[in-house]
């Protein structure tokens, strides 16, 4: 069985990178029509023939294998995980056959990128073997990154505090591993850990890995991924945490390509043990246990109402470059009024609430975006007010009607029950307005712009 | 002796028990009650088969009559005529592939509206439907009269034509992109009027996209004159399809394929 190592504690002469980034040159060495090639392993995730880092990539396979095989991530769905732990499976099969193919050992293992441990100063950037030196004769580099670090506010962990996971934010509480879906998902809100830190890290690094059909190839994407496949595994060892018990989720199927090149299938009740999946690995110390599905709450039935929105937007609303400010009108049904008035004291048992942006459309690779509510005007304290950011991570794909996506969009939640909770004990609270504030977190390139269908406050 | 009021279990505290859990339901699923139409419309359908009279038998007439229609004058009352049963149709068959939508429009818009919004995403889906049904119903006796008079076609194999035709749809390229617009959402207001506005431009669009996705299995019933019995297993697939199958699934076309098929036999036989 595998052990997948923290990429920033491998020990001295390890050669862990060293021949990753061999495999990674012979990988991009094959034709884009071979499956085990670099080309074909990210175009599975994301693909766009018009892209320039795809320029250069034909001969590419028949139409018809890239519309079976392509453009297959999941992304605002519960599948996100399972799916994703598929490919990496696969994946990292390809690149050990290819190292032993090169001569080198026969135990190699695709290692995680921990950029949320706190007792690493480092552990924000991407590791140096990925920058240096930066040019083509490193495999692990690529010119199309905007960053090497990361903001610490878009590595937390607040998801790994949720319990079910299972939830969409307006049914029921928002997910650890997103809303229920069909295959064909296009719009729905992105579960927890892909919201945070999954799409804030993607769009951080920026450039290729920004997007969804160019993030794959960049070598970091992987190891980024490692570490989310990882979060997983220790949200399920917290314990009252489970996956979903049922038929619609456990017996999904996807398909891959194995190191031979051949078609595989798994399901998703097949790679909740990653003792079991394919050779078998775990995470450096994280040991890798599965709950008995069907004994927890989350497969049961929620025994609460959903919730209900209290206040939206009226038009659609494009984000500038800048600041942009909204107010949002808020409505409380009468047995709601209650929770949104100003209040004496913080309560610490704060109500549910949820702010949805919904039907998010744009083009190109934007920055992330901060969000804080009822920020003064001369903008005094505003690390108080600070609600989320959001990501955009692949919206131009989402507002593209395709073979997989609708075009409806994207749709992000931020729980926001303790901001609001603290914002109606402070003198500037005002009961029948919310103020929404959003500042990209850097520059928009010219090309990149997003449209908000409509921004939205759901209340318990 | 003491008695803890919690460790007795009162027939009325079950009962509450239910009632609760009854309207968490109904608060959970708001597409119930187009299911229920459905049902009922459904339920009217199965009742008639069975005692021989009005429903299926007039939906089969009605229709009959309107793909046997020649002249001008008898056009008005043939659409007419023909317009309730496909209304009916539109709404056994398909409110209950409008899950989605309905969630949608319920979640998004204040409770006290959500019914209302509903029954209004409801009107604009079948209005739009309804001008699909009077466009059929004016093209589908000529291309019918057509295809019998050029090929000597009886209705059982015109109506197996319209399936091979169902079937073979399924496999070109663009029936993946607009199996994905089936999921399409747009941001509904909670401003007043506007809700209902939204709600009802929601139910148009969706007819659009659906209309685009299931006009062939509708007009091939259409052709074989609204037998109930196709109905029903028409509308079992389109759910199948809609909740079951991946939209990249090719599995419909030999479901299609196999209903062809049975049209060519019974006309065999």
């Amino acid at each position: 069985m595998r052990e997948r190592k923290n990429v920033y504690e491998l020990p001295a002469g390890d050669t862990t990178l060293e021949w990753y980034s061999k495999a990674v040159v012979e990988m991009k060495s094959r034709p884009t029509t071979d499956p085990t090639s670099w080309n074909y392993q990210g175009a599975m995730h994301g693909f766009q023939a018009n892209l320039p880092i795809w320029q250069g990539a034909a001969p590419l396979p028949s139409e018809s294998e890239q519309r079976s095989y392509w453009n297959r991530c999941q992304h605002g769905s519960w599948y996100f995980l399972p799916w994703h732990r598929m490919y990496l499976a696969y994946f990292e099969q390809i690149v050990a056959q290819t190292i032993v193919d090169l001569g080198g050992p026969a135990d190699w293992s695709l290692p995680f990128w921990n950029y949320s441990d706190t007792t690493n100063p480092d552990a924000r950037t991407i590791p140096p073997a990925f920058t240096d030196p930066a040019n083509s004769t490193n495999g692990l580099w690529i010119s199309e990154r905007n960053s090497d670090t990361i903001p610490a506010n878009y590595v937390t962990l607040g998801a790994l505090g949720v319990f079910p996971y299972t939830g969409d934010g307006i049914t029921s509480e928002l997910g650890f591993g997103g809303p229920r879906t069909a295959f064909s998902h296009s719009g729905r809100t992105h579960g927890r850990l892909e919201h945070l830190p999954h799409d804030m890290v993607h769009v951080a690094i920026g450039g290729a890995m920004g997007d969804p059909r160019t993030a794959a190839l960049d070598p970091i994407f992987w190891l980024h991924h490692a570490n989310i496949d990882r979060l997983w595994q220790v949200w399920l060892n917290q314990g009252n945490r489970a996956n979903p018990g049922i038929a619609a989720w456990l017996n999904f199927g996807f398909n891959f390509h194995d190191k031979d090149g051949n078609v595989q299938m798994l399901t998703c009740i097949e790679v909740e043990d990653t003792t079991n999946l394919l050779s078998g690995y775990e995470y450096q110390g994280v040991p890798s246990s599965v709950p008995e599905t069907g004994m927890l709450a989350d497969i049961e039935p929620p025994n609460e109402m959903p919730l209900e929105v209290v206040a939206a937007s009226n038009v659609a609303q494009p984000l500038s470059s800048k600041k942009t400010r909204l107010g949002l009108g808020l409505q409380p049904p009468r047995n709601k009024r209650m929770k949104f008035m100003a209040a004496e004291e913080f309560s610490p048992v704060p109500e549910s609430t949820f702010l949805h942006f919904e039907n998010i459309t744009g083009t190109g690779v934007p920055p992330a975006y901060d969000v804080y509510l009822n920020v003064p005007d001369d903008d005094g304290g505003k690390e108080a007010h600070y609600a989320g950011s959001l990501a955009f991570f692949g919206v131009e794909e989402a507002s593209t009607p395709s073979d997989h996506h609708s075009g409806s969009g994207q749709h992000y939640a931020l729980d926001v029950s303790e901001l609001m909770s603290q914002l109606r004990t402070l003198p500037n609270w005002k009961e029948e307005q919310l103020d929404v504030h959003l500042e990209p977190n850097s520059p928009p390139a010219e090309d990149a712009s997003v449209v908000v269908g409509r921004i939205s406050l759901y209340s318990a | 002796m003491r008695i803890h009021l919690d460790s007795v279990e009162f027939p009325f505290r079950r009962v509450s028990h239910y009632k609760k859990q009854i309207r968490l339901w109904l608060m959970l699923s708001p597409e119930w009650w187009a299911w229920a139409l459905s049902g009922l419309v459904w339920l009217w359908l199965l009742v008639s088969l069975e005692f021989g009279m009005a429903a299926g038998n007039s939906m089969s007439h009605e229709h009959q009559s309107m793909v046997s229609t020649n002249t001008l004058s008898n056009l008005a009352m043939t659409i007419s005529g023909g317009l309730g049963a496909w209304m009916l149709m539109v709404v056994a068959m398909m409110f209950p592939v409008l899950n989605e939508q309905i969630r949608h429009v319920a979640f998004s818009v204040q409770r006290k509206r959500r019914e209302a919004s509903i029954a209004i995403l409801l009107l604009g889906y079948t209005l739009i439907w309804t001008v699909a049904g009077v466009l059929f119903s004016i093209l589908l006796p000529y291309l019918s009269q057509l295809l019998a008079d050029t090929f000597a076609l009886s209705n059982n194999l015109i109506a197996a034509s319209a399936f091979l035709l169902a079937a073979t749809l399924v496999w070109l390229p663009s029936r993946c992109k607009t199996m994905t617009a089936c999921a399409r959402t747009m941001p509904i207001r909670i401003q007043g009027w506007h809700t209902y506005a939204d709600s009802l431009q929601f139910g148009a669009k969706t007819a659009l996209v659906c209309i685009r996705t299931c006009w062939a299995p509708m007009v091939a019933l259409m052709l074989a004159h609204h037998d109930t019995l196709t109905m029903l297993v028409v509308t079992v697939l389109l759910i199948y399809q809609r909740y079951r199958l991946p939209h990249q699934s090719k599995m419909l076309s030999y479901a299609w394929g196999m209903l062809a098929l049975g049209f060519i036999l019974v006309d065999l036989l």
